[in-house]
């Protein structure tokens, strides 16, 4: 597979098929693709890359009917992994921003287990700010439409987190 | 997280059972909280997920969150809800802007905003709507401060314990504390409003949250009585301690000035006991003093041992002919007890010491001949039942009797003295399902030491007296199965036989301290002496009592629709032992006995007795009663008494009378309720005693009654009284009800206002 | 007439446990001879634990209540009333008998001039409402409907159609209350009627 000029971190990307148009400068990987990009690791079943004259890169990932978008994303200097499922995911390369959107489900995991969630029909994470916005709507992974999401208690996270630390950090999983 | 236990109908309900007649009322409790559903407190605090719901959310992971849109954040313990609810994971502090709604333990807070912490549990909410889950009180209030789970402050506060739409009361207060664990609220310079109207007004007024004892004001009472005049009284109760709590009754009686009641009550592990008293500096009346006391204790001392005490005493003879408590007829008191007793029991074995001595309120117009103090009296017992089939009873008494002198008596004219008693008994009780038969026999040994008055001095100190008594008990059970009023039931026919057998001992000169003649009837018609007490006389028997009793009884349940029973007893002796001046009997044959009692519908009982005398062809005493209770709240009950006027002087039987007396509870509407009771004296054509009582129950939680009573205190004067009491249900109604006077004379009487229905916290959740 | 001698009306359990009825009172022991007289076959245990069925004494008491006047305001009349209520159990605790209520009055004429010898006549006569009560207690245990409740929960373990008791205090077994102190006394002293 290609390599496209990497920003910092350098993105990998792994798929059974890669169609290339340079005219609108796209590049459509197609089949089993896994994106790794710094902490970020992305599986679809497409993955439509462009680039914008800033050389900021776009990505939409897709899934086929029945499959879902994997993103993993872990949070450095933490113990804590962030896990996202969904219909489809949009990168913002520019606003660093990834969008889950179509059955969104968005996990924090503390080594390993899985302790807050957020549902919805649209899920925003911002890589920069490390924070996230949830959106409702028809095809939301939580019921009526709406948003929800579950929050452990701090006292757990924190215990659970201070649990692991002696452990080595986390590696990235190989694969879902 | 675990679910509470699934709820199952706890369904508690008496069956119709025949009761003497009056069938004890249905009370089917309809659908309660089944005692498995609790609240699983299997989490810490610090570790309850919350779980958050909304148009949108948004936030870091561990920090701060953001729900916007109909934001719901819910926890195993609160429920959180608001237009935008931000929620600091770190400090615990959830914020909700926009018609905020907190649930908590049953009750609901509302506001514009809200701030509350549900790990330290505290918070404050301005311009706040609360409904308290403990009792279903509610209000509204400036500004709400919550401290912890159990504490809340609220300021500039409308509270109101009702829990309808438009509550008839409510406090205007500027300041109440509330303390669930105290079970407390405490309002600063309040002011009670009653549809609007302020009828009380306090700096300092606590009242109960949930209907537990609380320290409060009790309801007042007004209303004006012909022998006391106006007389308003305003209780207050302290909870000082679970233990113990008071009551301080500040009285004001128009007619003989003002007065002030206490009664403080004491609970302990193997105590508890009582201290009342009443003080009226000086009459207006009389000028005198006039006070009550009275003192009662009990104590368990372990292994058997304790101890009690009831010391009871008044100013003079008339005081509960003048001053009688608001609704309570007490003009009737004509003995108070002072007795102290220490005493020891086992299973086998019972006994005690005692002294007892007694204060007679004498009325001058009907002199009382008071009863003998017993300074001291011994009493043992030792009952062994079914000791291998036999049933072995042995009571010992040994008491000091002393009357003092009353009224202008001044040298004695009775005899005071000590009487030495021991029964042992023993009998063997064959028991089988068609037949019984019961032979008993017994020893009665008594010895007197008596100190005669002048005029009997000729009489013996020393006497003794020994006699057996045996008897025979035997009874047959026929049944045959039947139908009464269309069900299918089972006759019983029981005849029954019982020979008593007592020789003749001459007790002329024996004392009578405590001894009389007994009531003739079906108990006393089966029992080995015809006299009762003491048994300073024992009468000679050789007799036969034959009984015939027929039930019909509900196949299937047992119930028991209606009786008949006869009985009459056969002499083959003389009466020799008589009370002094009492006429022996005469004749073969006793007086007949016949009763009947006829559940005739679950709502509808009856119930006969009559002495028919069969040498005389009169009827010597009849008692004709009925009850009818077609629902709750309604019930009518009548009575006829009759006792025939016994020729002259032949003491020792009750006096002639005849008296129907009618009591009613009825409803007229859904609000109104009226309650009365008639005692009419044929013999005399006039009423002995009335009542005549108007309640009126609003749907929301306040009921007012006024009451008319009017009784004799003595033989030429009477008192009527009218009462008012309002009563307002979640203010904490409690202490003594000035209107028990109802229940104990309407039979069947039932309180108005349904009993406070305890709420729980699995109410009002959303 | 039809009439034949009353026989034996068997139980369904064969072992019962009386609470709250110590064999060692009048009362206590007329129900243990009558239970034995109507079903032979049943063994009075004296352990809970292996007794198919507990029959309770939830409540007993005696009380007295002023009916009528004389015209001088004088108590002329009592009314003596027993209040006596039962449960029947099976060792699952399902209801076999609801708490049932056996109440019986007497009436008895009072005099203010006798009244020692009247407190005397009031045990007489709480005496015979107590014995009247054995043979209903009797009757109301061996009825059809108990025999039916108790096959129910019998042949059906685990479904609870049967409505459940609801808790009661353990009754302690040894008597804390002297008997003395459950005798009402008869004297017209406001103080016990608040």
């Amino acid at each position: 597979a290609q390599q496209p000029p990497a920003e910092d971190p350098d993105t990998l990307i792994l798929s059974d098929t890669l169609h290339y148009d340079d005219v609108k400068r796209t590049s459509t990987f197609t089949g089993n693709v896994i994106m790794t990009r710094g902490d970020l690791t992305l599986k679809s079943d497409t993955l439509a890359m462009r680039e914008d004259a800033d050389g900021f890169q776009f990505g939409t990932a897709t899934a086929n009917k029945g499959k879902e978008v994997f993103i993993r994303q872990v949070r450095a200097g933490t113990a804590e992994v962030m896990e996202a499922t969904g219909l489809r995911a949009e990168y913002d390369g520019k606003n660093e921003t990834l969008d889950i959107i179509g059955q969104a489900v968005v996990t924090r995991l503390v080594c390993g287990k899985p302790f807050d969630n957020v549902r919805g029909q649209r899920i925003r994470y911002n890589q920069k700010t490390d924070t996230y916005e949830a959106f409702g709507g028809g095809d939301s992974a939580a019921p009526g439409g709406r948003v929800r999401s579950v929050a452990q208690s701090r006292a757990k996270s924190d215990a659970a987190a201070a649990a692991c630390k002696d452990v080595a950090p986390a590696k990235p999983a190989a694969s879902n | 997280q675990e679910t509470p236990a699934p709820v199952r109908a706890v369904v508690q309900s008496a069956s119709p059972e025949a009761s003497g007649g009056k069938p004890s009322e249905v009370r089917l409790n309809g659908l309660k909280v089944s005692p498995g559903l609790r609240q699983h407190r299997n989490m810490a605090d610090d570790d309850i997920p919350a779980f958050m719901d909304g148009d949108s959310i948004d936030g870091d992971p561990a920090g701060e969150i953001t729900i916007t849109g109909n934001a719901q954040l819910r926890r195993i313990d609160t429920v959180l809800k608001g237009d935008r609810i931000n929620y600091n994971q770190a400090t615990g502090d959830m914020v909700s802007e926009g018609n905020a709604r907190l649930m908590r333990d049953g009750s609901l807070v509302t506001g514009p905003n809200l701030l509350y912490n549900a790990d330290n549990q505290t918070g404050y909410v301005e311009k706040p709507n609360f409904w308290l889950g403990a009792n279903g009180a509610s209000g509204r209030a400036e500004y709400g401060d919550i401290f912890s789970r159990s504490r809340m402050r609220l300021t500039d506060v409308v509270y109101t314990g009702c829990a309808c739409e438009k509550p008839a009361w409510y406090i205007d207060s500027s300041k109440v504390d509330l303390d669930f664990d105290e079970n407390e609220g405490v309002a600063r310079n309040a002011v009670l409003y009653f549809k609007g109207v302020p009828i009380l007004a306090s700096p300092y007024l606590t009242f109960p949250i949930k209907q537990e004892r609380k320290s409060g004001f009790l309801l007042p009472t007004y209303g004006t009585t012909s022998r006391g005049g106006f007389d308003f009284s305003l209780p207050y109760y302290f909870n000082l301690h679970p233990q113990y709590d008071m009551t301080l009754t500040p009285r004001f009686l128009s007619k003989r000035g003002t007065m002030l009641g206490g009664e403080f009550r004491y609970l302990g592990a193997t105590y508890s006991g009582e201290i009342a008293g009443t003080y009226l500096g000086s009459d207006n009346v009389t000028g005198e003093k006039r006070w009550l006391y009275s003192a009662r204790h009990r104590q368990t001392l372990g292994g058997g041992f304790y101890f009690d005490w009831d010391l009871n005493g008044v100013s003079d003879d008339d005081y509960f002919r003048d001053i009688s408590t608001v609704g309570l007829n007490e003009a009737y008191t004509t003995y108070l007890t002072r007795s102290g007793r220490f005493g020891w029991g086992s299973t086998y074995w019972q006994a005690y010491v005692e002294a007892t001595s007694y204060q007679t309120l004498q009325d001058p117009d009907a002199p009382l001949t008071p009863q003998y103090d017993r300074l001291p009296s011994f009493y043992l017992r030792g009952a062994r039942y079914n000791w291998n089939g036999l049933d072995a009873e042995w009571e010992t008494t040994a008491t000091r009797f002393s009357r003092p002198l009353y009224l202008n008596v001044t040298d004695r004219s009775w005899a005071n003295g000590d009487r030495l008693m021991s029964y042992p008994t023993i009998s063997f009780p064959i028991v089988r399902p068609g037949w019984y038969i019961t032979p008993k026999a017994g020893v009665h040994m008594t010895q007197y030491h008596t100190d005669w008055p002048g005029a009997l001095r000729g009489n013996p100190r020393v006497q003794s007296r020994t006699l057996p008594i045996l008897s025979l008990d035997s009874g047959m059970t026929f049944e045959r199965d039947t139908t009464l009023f269309g069900k299918s039931s089972i006759q019983t026919l029981e005849p029954r036989l019982y020979y008593l057998h007592v020789p003749y001992r001459d007790q002329e000169t024996l004392p009578i301290y405590d001894t009389a003649l007994s009531n003739f009837s079906f108990a006393q018609a089966f029992d080995e002496n015809i006299y009762s007490g003491g048994w300073d006389r024992i009468a000679n028997a050789n007799q036969v009592t034959l009984g015939l009793t027929s039930r019909w009884l509900d196949a299937n349940t047992g119930f028991e629709r209606l009786s008949l029973s006869g009985a009459q007893r056969l002499y083959f002796t003389d009466q020799r032992v008589t009370l002094p001046g009492e006429v022996p009997r005469t004749g073969v044959r006793s007086d007949f006995l016949v009763g009947a009692e006829a559940a005739i519908t679950d709502t509808l009982s009856t119930q006969v007795t009559a002495q028919y005398n069969p040498h005389t062809d009169n009827w010597e005493r009849s008692v004709i009663s009925a009850r009818w209770r077609p629902q709750r709240l309604a019930t009518i009950a009548a009575s006829y008494r009759y006792q025939r006027i016994p020729p002259e002087n032949t003491p020792y039987v009750p006096p002639g009378r005849e008296q129907i007396s009618v009591s009613a509870q009825w409803p007229f509407s859904r609000h109104w309720f009226g309650v009365g009771r008639v005692d009419y004296s044929l013999q005399e054509s006039r009423s002995t005693q009335s009542i005549a009582g108007l309640e009126y129950k609003s749907d929301c939680c306040w009921a007012a009654r006024v009451v008319f009573q009017r009784y004799a205190v003595s033989v030429n004067e009477a008192n009527t009284g009218i009462f008012f009491q309002l009563e307002l249900s979640g203010l904490g109604s409690l202490g003594t009800n000035p209107m028990n006077l109802l229940s104990r004379s309407v039979t069947g009487y039932e309180e108005v206002t349904d009993p406070v229905r305890s709420s729980t916290s699995f109410e009002r959740y959303e | 007439c039809g009439f034949t001698m009353r026989g034996v009306t068997p139980l369904p359990f064969d072992s019962l446990y009386l609470m709250g009825l110590s064999d060692n009172t009048r009362f206590g022991g007329d129900v243990a001879r009558a239970l034995r007289a109507a079903s032979p076959d049943t063994q009075l245990v004296t352990d809970r634990k292996n007794a198919q069925a507990t029959l309770i004494a939830v409540s007993q008491s005696r009380s007295q209540r002023e009916t009528s006047l004389n015209p001088q305001g004088r108590v002329e009349e009592y009314e003596l009333r027993v209040q006596y209520t039962f449960r029947l159990i099976d060792a699952r605790g399902n209801l076999l008998l609801p708490d049932t209520t056996f109440t019986d009055t007497r009436d008895m004429p009072y005099d203010d001039n006798v009244v020692q010898a009247k407190q005397g006549e009031t045990e007489t006569l709480y005496r015979d409402m107590e014995k009247a009560l054995v043979s209903r207690l009797m009757r109301r245990l061996t009825a059809p409907d108990v025999a039916e409740a108790f096959e129910i929960a019998r042949n059906s373990p685990d479904d609870n159609s049967l409505p459940v008791a609801p808790p009661l205090p353990e009754p302690s077994e040894e008597p804390a209350q002297p008997s003395v102190w459950t005798n009402p006394r008869l004297d017209t002293n406001p103080a016990n009627r608040r």
